[in-house]
């Protein structure tokens, strides 16, 4: 029997006969067999039982909390803190020359490590202390970048199909506001022609368009996770036979994975709307923070997402 | 009557319970999910973050050759003979010739070579025979460097021309409108016109870029080390077997390269807004320092870091350097 000295906690989802039931309540024993994990049975003891709950938002509601919290991880500790501002002090400096664009890859892979191992002594944020270490974010970096841009192919040409297509259509917008005084007659047929013009193809692409981040980034992001932790080499992101797996994993876990997937698409625009707007309003003061806003708002949130999503499938031996 | 159950269970540290336990089969659609902890910190104590020190240690060790008594009069000597250099270049700036850089590449050389090697004079000096040296490896430096970016070169210019193309198409276009000839819309014409061409030049520049930064720069660094410690003379630049040789390298060792690279990149780009700032705010005087500012910013640290990676990749045992008292070879080390 599968025994452990530190406390895991578990959640089973169970049909029971009502009689079993009757006589499971807090605190009793139970040994769960037949489990692939466990062949030889796992004993726990009871902490709640009730009717399995379908909620999905209760899921999503739970993990979105634990992200929320997480944000403020980095300023809760003086040597969290240091390491914030060590390694915004080193993405500063690497911004201008935009090697830092593989370099936060690096380290948000790092992360994803680290999280995955779950160290106590360790802290979740990788070391940055020489050029090696640098050395190995960027090459992380550039590995990722490559794999992803070629999973992105699809989404691209996505995208340039509806900027050819609309391109004349706002371009015409813009023409129209400029030149002419809208008069209300004008403006309404004018307004009529390109809803038309709009709802045709637009629609259909921006389909396809979230099809394809949904069926194809989620996955990569689960090939990321088994890259991270050792399960397969970087030919894996290629391989069919890997690409099926991660399927299979998105599969089972698709509300977990969606979460980190759908806040990471939500983190990366609302930091960008947000450090947009504080550039407008203070060009000068922020430009030397805007490394610091990025990295704890924006790099720091979604790499520890997929941390976490990492850490679910590690602890249930997906990975 | 069978129903679906959820229940929230954890292990036993003791492996006792106090009524005998029940024994529950899981069947095909039940789940068991262990909960991952979600513990863990941004920083610890305990975990090594030195990035200061390690900051403040490599500073000294970058300039610490340069203090040592040779190593200033090395320096001091060459500084000099670079301030000549630049007065004869003002002088003589009708001859499009480059006079320095050949000089300043081959004395960078040198200091890769030296570094690599730990020799106890890390600084090269002015010895008539070693200037001569260093021009002339200065001038095969360049040269393969030409002949590397040639491919990116010649994409740039073609595409740069498709895009004069596109502008020529623009002025035709705006020329049609004002005469009032009949065209087509401005939306219309940026649209099929402007868009899909540009952006077609713009994306093969980036990727072709993006394969020069990524690839092409470690691998003609790597074969720059392995020319300094004479493991292959100047043709190997352009050698299969060196390239292939190289690429394993850089394949094996990418963090130590990388590593080197960012270094030296994020330095190229402050190096160079530093001085048009400056330029900018004394009106052109920084022209007095510009030779010493560029001496040891952009060589004497960019050679130390590539001398460094040299050491790095000699200690890891990716490159064996001889025995290198033939240091006069050019390009034929069979000449000497």
């Amino acid at each position: 029997m599968q025994e452990n000295k530190h406390q895991e906690s578990y959640s089973l989802e169970i049909s029971l006969d009502s009689g079993i039931v009757s006589s499971i309540k807090e605190g009793s024993g139970l040994v769960v067999v037949n489990s692939e994990r466990y062949p030889n049975g796992l004993l726990l003891k009871v902490n709640q039982i009730g009717p399995v709950k379908k909620d999905i938002f209760t899921i999503i509601q739970k993990d979105i909390r634990k992200l929320f919290e997480a944000v403020f991880i980095p300023l809760k500790k003086g040597a969290s803190k240091s390491k914030l501002l060590s390694l915004s002090f080193v993405y500063t400096l690497l911004i201008p020359s935009g090697v830092a664009v593989f370099f936060i890859r690096g380290w948000r892979f790092g992360i994803v490590k680290r999280m995955i191992k779950a160290d106590p002594d360790q802290a979740i944020s990788p070391n940055l202390n020489s050029l090696h270490d640098l050395g190995v974010f960027i090459r992380d970096g550039i590995r990722l970048f490559g794999a992803k841009a070629l999973y992105d192919l699809p989404k691209l040409l996505i995208l340039v199909a509806i900027g050819y297509d609309h391109i004349e259509l706002i371009i015409d917008w813009i023409y129209f506001f400029l030149t002419k005084v809208p008069g209300m007659g004008d403006y309404q047929s004018f307004a009529e022609k390109s809803i038309i013009n709009f709802s045709t193809t637009l629609l259909i692409q921006l389909i396809f368009f979230m099809i394809a981040s949904f069926l194809i980034t989620p996955a990569f992001k689960i090939s990321m996770i088994k890259y991270a932790n050792g399960n397969i080499s970087y030919a894996g992101f290629f391989s069919m036979k890997e690409i099926k797996d991660s399927y299979r994993i998105y599969q089972r876990y698709k509300t977990r994975t969606l979460t980190a997937y759908i806040w990471d698409v939500i983190v990366t625009g609302l930091s960008t709307i947000i450090g947009f707007i504080l550039m407008i309003l203070f060009p000068f003061i922020i430009w030397l923070a805007i490394p610091l806003y990025k990295l704890l708002f924006k790099h720091w949130p979604k790499a520890y997402a997929y941390g976490m999503l990492a850490r679910r499938l590690a602890a249930n031996g997906e990975i | 009557m069978v129903n679906r159950y959820q229940i929230e269970a954890a292990t036993i540290a003791s492996g006792i319970t106090d009524d005998a336990p029940i024994t529950l089969e899981l069947r095909r659609g039940d789940r068991l999910i262990r909960q991952a902890s979600d513990e863990g910190e941004f920083g610890v104590l305990t975990d090594n973050n030195t990035i200061w020190e390690e900051i403040k240690n490599g500073l000294k060790f970058i300039f610490a050759p340069i203090q040592k008594p040779q190593g200033i009069t090395n320096f001091a000597f060459f500084a000099l003979f670079v301030y000549f250099l630049a007065i004869i270049r003002k002088v003589l700036f009708f001859i499009p010739i480059p006079i320095r850089a050949p000089f300043l590449r081959g004395w960078r050389f040198e200091v890769v070579r030296r570094i690599a090697l730990n020799k106890k004079t890390a600084v090269p000096g002015l010895r008539p025979d070693l200037v001569f040296k260093y021009f002339l490896k200065g001038l095969v430096l360049m040269f393969m460097r030409y002949i590397y970016f040639i491919p990116l070169i010649i994409v740039a210019f073609l595409s740069g021309m498709k895009m004069l193309n596109l502008i020529k198409e623009v002025a035709f276009y705006l020329w049609d409108v004002y005469q009032g000839a009949d065209s087509m819309g401005i939306g219309k014409f940026i649209a099929v016109k402007v868009i899909p061409q540009a952006g077609v030049e713009i994306v093969i520049q980036l990727v072709l870029l993006g394969f020069y930064v990524v690839f092409v720069w470690p691998i003609y660094r790597i074969i720059m080390i392995q020319y300094a410690l004479n493991l292959t003379n100047g043709f190997g630049f352009l050698d299969i077997q060196v390239i292939k040789k190289s690429i394993k390298i850089f394949r094996e060792h990418a963090s130590k390269v990388y590593g080197i690279y960012g270094f030296v990149v994020a330095l190229d780009v402050f190096v160079s807004w530093f001085a048009t700032i400056v330029t900018l705010f004394t009106f052109g005087l920084f022209w007095l320092i510009a030779p010493i500012y560029y001496l040891i910013l952009r060589y004497w640290i960019k050679g130390f870091a590539y001398g460094i990676l040299g050491r790095r990749l000699i200690e890891a045992g990716a490159l064996e350097p001889k025995d290198d008292h033939q240091q006069l070879n050019l390009i034929d080390s069979s000449i000497d």
